[in-house]
């Protein structure tokens, strides 16, 4: 991988573009970081979303180091209970297969739809009884 | 045949097939972008498309709580 940029302008326009699809389908916010994570993609994770601000429960944060082949998907804590950690693995799987075939864009777009398909509504219990 | 020609025939003619060759075999992956191979390092700058500076995370409170996952490949 040369020195530069790690998508041309047409991956990173597919990326956007998956990037609103999912927050205008699942209400929560979505973003996504590649670059090297020194081995802890989670560590990352938690310190991106920490710098996020008030807008940290309800965002979900990829993170992809493709120098030690590390992902990690991490929801704050509202977006945590649309999004349960099976879906969140399910994302995983479809990105890294993607990234095993030397795809990083197209895993991250298909990882992104996954999510944002997997981001439920949480149930309404007893609505009937108010 | 004159010099100039011979010149022509056995070395500009190979060296712009040569080149057209070149051309049509590039020209796929300059249009598709950098392509990342799993195994080689990894030199691009960080991004955070979606998010903030990547550069001011470094320097932020972790949060405790939330779900997630990882994977390998």
């Amino acid at each position: 991988m040369p020195a530069g940029d790690a998508f041309s302008g047409r991956q990173l326009e597919a990326i956007e573009r998956a990037l609103r699809q999912a927050e205008k389908s699942s209400g929560l916010t979505y973003s996504v970081f590649v670059g090297d994570t020194e081995g802890d993609p989670r560590a990352a994770g938690r310190r991106l979303l920490g710098a996020l601000g008030s807008d940290r429960d309800q965002h979900v944060v990829s993170v992809v180091d493709p120098a030690h082949r590390d992902l990690a998907i991490l929801a704050g804590s509202t977006a945590a209970y649309h999004l349960d950690d099976r879906a969140t693995a399910l994302a995983a799987m479809s990105m890294t297969s993607s990234f095993a075939a030397g795809d990083l864009a197209g895993g991250i777009v298909d990882g992104l739809r996954t999510l944002a398909e997997h981001a439920r509504q949480p149930r309404t219990l007893h609505f009937d009884e108010v | 045949m004159s010099v100039l020609q011979a010149l022509g025939l056995f070395v500009a003619i190979p060296l712009a097939f040569l080149a057209l060759v070149m051309v049509l075999v590039y020209t796929p992956s300059w249009i598709r972008g950098p392509k990342y191979r799993p195994g080689l390092s990894w030199w691009a700058q960080p991004v955070w498309i979606g998010g903030g500076d990547p550069a001011a995370a470094a320097t932020a409170d972790p949060v405790t709580e939330g779900g997630g996952c990882s994977a390998r490949w």
